[in-house]
């Protein structure tokens, strides 16, 4: 995966030395690497100054002084808050410098020395609201100004994550376009960082039924079963907790039929049995779905597959209760494009 | 390419148009790669599920497991290319 974006040009935005280590052995040169992390320990930092990476963020004096110390050549970006209340995940509770102390942190940098580069703001993750790039441009314009005035050299804008790869990304894309034609002269680069947009619809997971609870209603006559599957919240099911998302469960093998894109996804109401699924831990929040239906009865040994399982779900996946955290993926292409860039 | 202290722009070297004279070279249409995707993904899940008996196979080998479609992340590369060839993106996580 890190190969294709490779091939394809891409830059990478890392959040810590692994990240930058797995991409810097994929043949990425360290100049097209962004050290995005407004609050770096310091022997990550020290490790990128080494490894030839410069771009990073920063959003506070103490982080300041620390690249003064352990990489004074940086080129730095000055983090900004943003309005993130319509996003997914929301970061600005955590990161950005707010707009009065962006003047003071810019003169600190002049004092100490420091190349101050660029802008970056960043939405929160799954954005879905097309007015928070308008207004953290415009804020980045000021921001820019403000540090032309003290004459660093501001040659590029960092505008952030937030993209998703649904439908939504195109009027998203044409807001901020304009946007950005709007305050920014096409001599400033920009570059964003995008991460969900890419890999969200790209993976599929497949699940095994380990066990089955049967659940009868004696007062409805009713049959009901809760599956225990060997993956949940605690696995790559954390993009639940985690991302705010509710995988949907459908049929992958029932006994000996495969039924890979053939029915209705288990949120599909004029379905019969009902079920509710759960993980593989003893932990009762372990669960994927607390009701859905499916035509079929299920059972032990049987498989369900999740599409779309592509964000924040291996890579913050735990070993809680002695779990894997480590899966297979196979990899396919259904682009000619892109196996011919990999050499496949 | 060296990494370099003035200059602030990477290599980005294949553009849309690149990508799209490509794909016309080896002949693939959006409708075409969206069922193609279908197909390959679902003959990755069933050889690998087939082959699977919990009854007798050693543990691990029917754990949860991915399929990716490299195919998906191009595509998604030529429809950023698209709509916001200004940004270069910084694939993060």
């Amino acid at each position: 995966m890190l190969r294709l974006l490779a091939a394809l040009g891409l830059g990478f935005d890392c959040a810590s030395k692994n990240e930058i280590e797995t991409v810097l052995n994929v043949g990425v040169d360290p100049s097209r690497i962004i050290y995005a992390q407004p609050c770096k320990t310091k022997a990550y930092l020290r490790y990128a100054s080494n490894a030839g990476v410069k771009q990073m963020t920063f959003d506070n004096i103490d982080e300041l002084y620390k690249t003064k110390q352990l990489a004074p050549d940086a080129e730095l970006y000055l983090r900004i808050l943003t309005d993130d209340s319509a996003s997914l995940c929301r970061l600005s509770q955590k990161f950005g410098a707010s707009l009065d102390n962006t003047a003071e942190l810019l003169e600190s940098a002049k004092k100490l020395g420091l190349n101050v580069v660029g802008v970056a703001f960043h939405v929160g993750s799954g954005a879905s609201d097309p007015k928070a790039f308008v207004k953290a441009v415009q804020d980045a314009r000021f921001v820019f100004d403000q540090a032309q005035a003290l004459g660093f050299n501001m040659h590029t804008l960092d505008v952030g994550g937030g993209f998703t790869g649904d439908d939504s990304f195109e009027p998203m894309a044409a807001v901020l376009s304009a946007s950005l034609d709007a305050y920014f002269p096409p001599n400033i680069r920009i570059i964003g960082e995008p991460g969900r947009y890419f890999v969200s619809t790209a993976f599929t997971l497949a699940c095994h039924v380990i066990a089955r609870r049967t659940v009868t209603d004696a007062t409805l006559g009713s049959t009901s079963y809760m599956l225990y599957m060997n993956d949940g919240v605690y696995g790559n099911f954390s993009s639940i907790i985690f991302d705010h998302q509710n995988p949907v469960p459908r049929l992958l093998k029932n006994g000996k039929n495969i039924l890979y894109d053939a029915h209705h996804s288990g949120y599909f109401t004029p379905s019969t049995v009902e079920y509710s699924i759960w993980g593989p831990t003893c932990d009762g929040i372990d669960v994927i779905s607390s009701s859905c239906t499916f035509s079929e009865v299920i059972d032990v040994g049987d498989w369900l597959y999740f599409e779309d399982m592509g964000a924040y779900t291996k890579c913050s996946a735990t070993r809680f209760n002695g779990f894997t955290d480590k899966h297979d993926v196979i990899y396919i292409s259904s682009e000619p494009g892109a196996s011919a860039l990999l050499g496949l | 390419m060296a990494p370099s202290a003035i200059t602030p722009t990477e290599e980005y070297r294949l553009s849309y148009q690149d990508l799209k004279s490509v794909d016309n070279i080896l002949g693939a249409t959006d409708n075409h790669s969206a069922g193609l995707s279908k197909q390959l993904i679902g003959d990755a899940l069933k050889s690998r599920v087939e082959a699977i008996d919990p009854n007798t196979c050693d543990i691990g080998e029917e754990d949860a497991f991915f399929v990716a479609d490299l195919g998906e992340v191009y595509r998604q590369h030529l429809r950023w290319k698209e709509n916001l060839d200004r940004v270069k993106p910084h694939y993060g996580k």
